[in-house]
Parts: C-alpha cells; sequence; structure tokens
C-alpha cells in the first residue's frame, strides 16, 4: 500500500531538502505509524495524525492515507 | 567591578531631572540575582500603594541579570516591571536582543525610573556616563524611524535603543517596549507606562565595558558555548531555530490545542497557511533563493539559537521590512487562528504594524479576535466600528483594526484598552466573550488541554502567561523524553492527561519556581530550563557559578524563583488583589470547544476550584485569600514584606 507522508517542522530535515517534507511509501498491508517513523530513521519524539485526526503509534494504516509528523515537544 | 555584574544601578528622577547611582552589596545581588527578583525590591519598597498605573507615582524598572552579557547562548534578557495599566496589578514582562547585553556593557544592572518627565526625553547611557535629552523631535516617529535618528545623533550605529513607537505614547494598554524594532517587552502594557513618563527611549553603549567586562572562570564559559553549538542540532530547539517558534503550530492543531476563533475551537482548518515552515519557505527573506537560514533568521547577543524570524515582502497588499522582524508562535496565532485568519502575509503586516507602533502582539490580536466574536453576535456593529465588517476570517479587517489600534483612530482607540476593559464600556454582554485573566488576554495555549497551565494562567500575579510554568504534556503519562531532567527536581511520577492531581499541581509550582528565577537571573526560556530546552537546570547553575564565581545550588536559584513570586504576590495584595481575581475566562467553564481532537472539551469548574486550593496550599500561602503568610515570607527572608501587608 501506499502512504503519503508530510513530515512538520525539523522533522522536514529527515528527509533531502527537496522534497520539503513530502514523500510517499510503499509499506505493506498492516504497517503501523511506528514503522513509517523507522523507515524514516527518525530518532525524535513524534506524534502523528492520519487523514488529519491525531492517532497512535501503533494504528494500523491504509492504503492512501495522509500522514502527517509532527516533533513532540513536551512544553510551551 | 564584580564578576559578571556592575554592582551598579541607576535610579532616574524623571520630574526633577537627578540621576543618582546606587551600588548595592554583593548580598543584594545574591538575594535576587537580577531582572524581575530585582525590580520587584524597588516597587515594593519605594512605589506607594494605589498609585495611578499612568502617573508619576508608577516606578518602571528595567534590569538585566548577573550573567547578562556573558558570552554564552540565552543569557541577553532584560526584565521591566511596573504596575500594569491594562491589569491594575503587577506587570512584567522580558525582552531579549543585543540591548540587554549591551545595557550590562554600558555600567549598570538596573534602572529605576519614576516621574514624569515636563517634556519628551530619552535616556543616554554611554560606557558609565549618563543623561536625560530632548526627545522632542522623536515624538510620534515609529521605531525603525527613531532608531535611524538616534544612530545619526549619536555617530554611532552600535548603540542600541529600548523605546516606545507612537501606542505607547498616547499610552494604548498594552503598549509594548521595543528594541531593535523587533524585540519585545511585550506583555502587561509596560510601553504605556513608559510613555506616560514622557520617556521615549533608553539608549546604551559599552564599548570600554564589553572589553572590561570579565567573569570568574572563563574557559567553563567558553566550554559550555562549545557544548551548546554542538548538541543544538540533536536537540529539541534545534526545530524552533530553523523554523521559529511557529513550527509548533502543526503540533497544537493535531491535539486540538490550537486556539482558534477566540477560542472556541483548538483547531483552524488554514494552519499549514501560517504555521513556521510555510513562512520559512515562502517570506523568510532570503526563501526565494533558498538562503533563508543565512539571510532569514536572526539572533539575540551571543546566542546559538537563532530563532528569531526576519521576513521581506515586496509585493502584494501586506509589504514587509525585514527590519521589523517577523511573527512568533503566539503572533500568528493571535492574529492568524484566534482571528480565523488563515493568510500568513496579513499576519506578518500585522506584526510588523505592532512593532513599529509598539504593541504587545498577544494582546492586540486577542482583543480584536474577541472583538470579533462580539461582531459575529451582534453585540458590536458596524455603527461601532465606523463600518468595517469584524468578521472571523477577514484578514483585511484584522489588519485595519491593528492599524487603527496602534494610531488610536476611531473603534481601535477604544480596544486600545485591551479586551477587558472595552468590554466594560460597550456592556451589551460582551464579556461572555472575553478571554483574559486579571484583565490580560490568554496566550495561545489552551488550558481545556494543559489543565495545570489553567491554574497558572488563573493566578500568575500579571495575567494569563504561558512562560511561567512548564507545560502540562511533559509530566503526563505515555510521554517520558524528560524523565531524567524532571527526577533532578524530584519529579519522577508523571500524572493522567488534563489531571489536577496535587503530583500534578506541584510539577507546576516546581516548574513555576523555575521559571520564575529564570526571570530573575534573566535568561531565555528556550535555552534554560527543566524539560526540553537546550540547557537544563543544572547548567544554568553552572552558568551562574561560572559567571558570579558563587558556589550557588538548584535549591538555591529556585528560592530565588520562589521568593519573586510571593513579591509579585505581595504587590497584588497590597493592592487589594486576591483569590478573588485569580479565575479562568467563564466561556472555558462553560462552553464546550468544537471540532478537532479537543471537540468537546471544557474546563471542570469543580476540578479547577480544588486545584487553586491545593496550588496555594503547596505554596503556604492563605487559601481564603491566596495571599502570602507571614511564615512563608519570613521563610523568603522578606519579613519586611509581610510588615508591610500588616500580616
Amino acid at each position: 500500500m501506499k502512504i503519503n507522508v508530510t513530515l512538520h517542522g525539523i522533522l522536514r530535515d529527515y528527509l533531502p531538502r527537496p522534497a520539503k517534507g513530502k514523500t510517499t511509501l510503499t509499506l505493506p498491508d498492516g504497517a503501523r505509524v511506528a514503522e513509517v517513523v523507522q523507515q524514516l530513521n527518525i530518532t525524535r519524539s513524534v506524534s502523528a495524525a492520519v487523514n488529519g485526526e491525531e492517532a497512535e503509534l501503533d494504528r494500523v494504516l491504509q492504503d492512501d492515507d495522509q500522514l502527517q509528523l509532527f516533533q513532540l515537544i513536551g512544553g510551551g | 567591578m564584580p564578576y559578571g555584574y556592575n554592582g551598579k544601578i541607576l535610579h532616574v528622577n524623571l520630574t526633577s531631572g537627578e540621576l543618582t547611582v546606587e551600588e548595592p552589596p554583593e548580598s543584594f545581588y545574591r538575594q535576587y540575582l537580577g531582572g524581575s527578583a530585582l525590580n520587584m525590591h524597588y516597587l515594593l519598597t519605594q512605589m506607594p500603594a494605589h498609585a495611578d498605573p499612568l502617573g508619576p507615582d508608577n516606578i518602571l524598572a528595567l534590569s538585566v541579570g548577573v550573567t547578562t552579557g556573558a558570552p554564552v547562548s540565552g543569557q541577553s534578557r532584560m526584565t521591566s516591571t511596573a504596575k500594569s495599566p491594562l491589569t491594575g496589578a503587577i506587570g512584567d514582562a522580558q525582552c531579549g536582543g543585543f540591548f540587554p547585553a549591551e545595557m550590562k556593557f554600558a555600567g549598570f544592572d538596573a534602572f529605576i525610573i519614576k516621574g514624569r518627565s515636563p517634556q519628551p526625553v530619552y535616556l543616554w547611557v554611554n560606557d558609565g556616563q549618563y543623561e536625560l535629552r530632548d526627545a522632542s523631535h522623536l515624538w510620534g516617529k515609529i521605531t525603525g524611524e527613531v532608531e535611524a535618528i538616534l544612530h545619526e545623533e549619536l555617530g554611532d550605529k552600535n548603540i542600541e535603543v529600548a523605546q516606545i513607537g507612537p501606542a505607547g505614547e498616547t499610552m494604548v494598554r498594552y503598549a509594548a517596549i521595543i528594541n531593535m524594532s523587533n524585540r519585545a517587552n511585550g506583555r502587561t502594557g509596560m510601553g504605556a507606562v513608559m510613555g506616560s513618563k514622557n520617556l521615549k527611549a533608553v539608549v546604551v553603549r559599552g564599548k570600554k565595558g564589553k572589553k572590561k567586562f570579565t567573569v570568574a572562570n572563563k574557559q567553563a564559559i567558553i566550554d559550555m558555548a562549545r557544548y551548546g553549538a554542538k548538541i543544538i542540532p540533536e536537540s529539541d530547539v534545534a526545530g524552533l531555530g530553523k523554523y521559529g517558534t511557529a513550527e509548533t503550530t502543526g503540533s497544537q492543531q493535531v491535539v486540538g490545542g490550537l486556539p482558534s476563533y477566540n477560542f472556541n475551537s483548538g483547531v483552524f482548518d488554514e494552519w499549514e497557511a501560517i504555521d513556521g515552515t510555510t513562512m520559512y519557505d515562502t517570506i523568510l527573506r532570503g526563501a526565494d533563493v533558498d538562503k533563508q537560514d543565512l539571510r532569514g533568521r536572526d539572533t539575540c547577543y551571543s546566542c546559538t539559537v537563532r530563532c528569531k524570524r526576519v521576513v521581506e515582502i515586496t509585493e502584494g497588499p501586506y509589504k514587509v521590512d525585514p527590519h521589523y522582524g517577523g511573527p512568533e508562535y503566539e503572533t500568528t496565532s493571535t492574529f492568524g487562528n484566534y482571528c480565523g485568519v488563515g493568510d500568513l502575509a496579513a499576519v506578518a503586516y500585522a506584526n510588523q504594524v505592532c512593532n513599529q507602533y509598539g504593541m504587545d502582539t498577544i494582546s492586540c490580536g486577542a482583543t480584536i479576535a474577541w472583538a470579533m466574536e462580539c461582531f459575529e453576535n451582534g453585540k458590536i456593529t458596524t455603527d461601532d466600528t465606523g463600518g468595517i465588517e469584524l468578521k472571523f476570517g477577514n484578514a483585511e479587517a484584522m489588519v485595519t483594526m491593528t492599524e487603527m489600534i496602534a494610531r488610536g483612530e476611531g473603534f481601535g482607540q477604544l480596544l486600545g484598552l485591551g479586551s477587558a476593559a472595552a468590554a466594560e464600556a460597550i456592556g451589551r454582554g460582551t464579556e461572555e466573550y472575553l478571554i483574559t485573566s486579571h484583565k490580560q488576554e490568554a496566550p495561545a495555549h489552551m488550558p481545556q488541554l494543559k489543565s495545570s497551565l489553567g491554574v497558572i494562567y488563573a493566578t500568575n500575579p500579571f495575567g494569563a502567561d504561558h512562560q511561567s510554568s512548564e507545560h502540562d504534556a511533559a509530566y503526563e503519562k505515555d510521554f517520558d523524553s524528560y524523565a531524567e531532567r524532571l527526577k533532578v527536581l524530584d519529579l519522577t511520577q508523571p500524572q493522567p492527561k488534563r489531571s489536577l492531581t496535587p503530583e500534578k499541581i506541584r510539577y507546576a509550582v516546581q516548574t513555576q519556581y523555575i521559571y520564575s528565577a529564570m526571570d530573575s537571573v534573566n535568561v531565555c526560556q528556550f535555552v534554560y530550563g527543566p524539560t526540553w530546552q537546550l540547557f537544563h537546570v543544572d547548567q544554568l547553575r553552572d552558568l551562574i557559578e561560572y559567571v558570579t564565581g558563587w558556589d550557588i545550588t538548584v535549591p538555591e536559584i529556585m528560592t530565588v524563583g520562589e521568593r519573586r513570586l510571593n513579591m509579585l504576590r505581595a504587590f497584588n495584595a497590597r493592592e487589594g488583589i486576591d483569590r478573588e481575581q485569580d479565575k479562568l475566562p467563564e466561556k472555558m467553564f462553560k462552553k464546550a470547544l468544537k471540532g478537532g481532537r479537543s471537540d468537546g472539551l471544557k474546563v471542570d469548574r469543580a476540578q479547577f476550584e480544588a486545584a487553586l486550593d491545593e496550588y496555594y496550599r503547596q505554596n503556604e500561602w492563605d487559601i481564603e485569600t491566596g495571599i502570602p503568610t507571614r511564615h512563608k515570607l519570613e521563610a523568603l527572608d522578606l519579613g519586611w514584606v509581610a510588615e508591610m501587608l500588616k500580616i
């Protein structure tokens, strides 16, 4: 299945600069958000949204999902 | 000169024109560390109770801290403190930039300003020399023009200018003090106090002082600065540096914590149009040639984070001159999502107006958002606004109203009083839409989600403030990124989301003491702090030791923070302000948020009131009144304050 990923803020820097944080990944059925994080070698704490709604990292993704990842900062 | 600080405080009587220098002992500096705590010493000892905030009896205290000027990140901060014309209570605001370090090099740790000058003046302090100069030719001019004139007049482009714009002159109640034409002592109307005193600017230069500036352990400071530069790319502040504080817009949106439409919703559909990455890609100077990291980021003296935005827009209706900087997250929020405006150029333009005329972007944008909600509900009409359709989402109306406030024109004059005073003047039930605590408009973090922050909004002596404690998420279960740092503070039991348990309150109180201390030693809250910041509290301790040579401890630093908080609270008590005023806006209890992840959420009143009790209890204040007890004041070496309060 194909997942459209947008990395926001500093997470964009895990992709080449011209990508501006956007990529499409091909993943096996049943893949979860955490596997995207792992595949992109993101080492920061992240929060996620799938199709605009907050999602946990163990959320199972569906074909053509829009996944957004944000750096998770605890403070203001 | 002692290590790090000058040991000199300049007292300025604007009524008589007399300037005198005080040289307090080392124990005075160790007691307060500088900044807000030091300022409060003078406000409590030298200002009469019930002074008119815009009268000559009010004292405007400007001070740096013991570490200001050391060549390491996050130290160049200056605190302004006075009775606030916005809240009628204590006012307090910090700024960064190059002014604070230059003020230290110019030879003074604080300026204590009283009285009212018969005509406009500016204070010129140059390597230990000081004088009041005529400022009639500067009156009425915007910040950039004043800076240019002063550069020419004083023959030195390296002077630093902290000034008011025309909004300070006309005493817009949330007028700011602006330096570099783009850094602000933003909140609580300190610029209006300066304007009421006919003081247009404070100008500093310390060419010789910079060379003479010495610290106790130079090599340790060099090592600390190098270490900060080394760790920043992997730190949690890397994104704030590169994409600015508005980088956080998306992470607020996804949890439903992006205050939108005057706090009626926690989500804004157009958030991507105004977030930090969009700013980086589109309007940051140099973005057109992909050089924005070099040309679109600015810094404060000796800081490696470089979080300040430099925006340039040369076409379209909203042109922005890079001299006036660019918007922070708070500003993109108040002019953006608060007002339902998804037009980044309009937001950046409103930010520019605030920096030119000298206004707090939070109170200004939030006051317009409040007026928009009143308009949407028919409580304000075009008869009031002079024909302006002040609806949510109307970018042009938002910009026009910002300009009208800045210039004191028409309906803008009323909004320049702040939303709470404007609601009182208008009536018609408009107070129902207020988002104020202690009459100050809430910044862009939501008590509906951040429950302990709500307690801080309500109780903070200078009104709703987001930089007076660590926010809830860092101490909530399922988030352990900062466990090691929090362990140092004995905070080892993360609490459920949105809880207000005694342990959550303990987290708020303990981190409030740290933030309070940081506003006294005067360091940046992105660089030092208890959780996500570049440096931890232990390194703040190291910094103070390396600069001053004092064998200081973290508990001693936190005690200074607690001392300052009690002094602020005591000031308000003297003014007759107590627990009765420690409130959250009624709409946060009554009206559920709409849309997104936070749909349906509101603040639970019973839980909140119980948390207030716990908050006062942990501070050892009187639970009925919220006033500091004699026992607590004496424990903080503030027995004299207890005497003053007759408690």
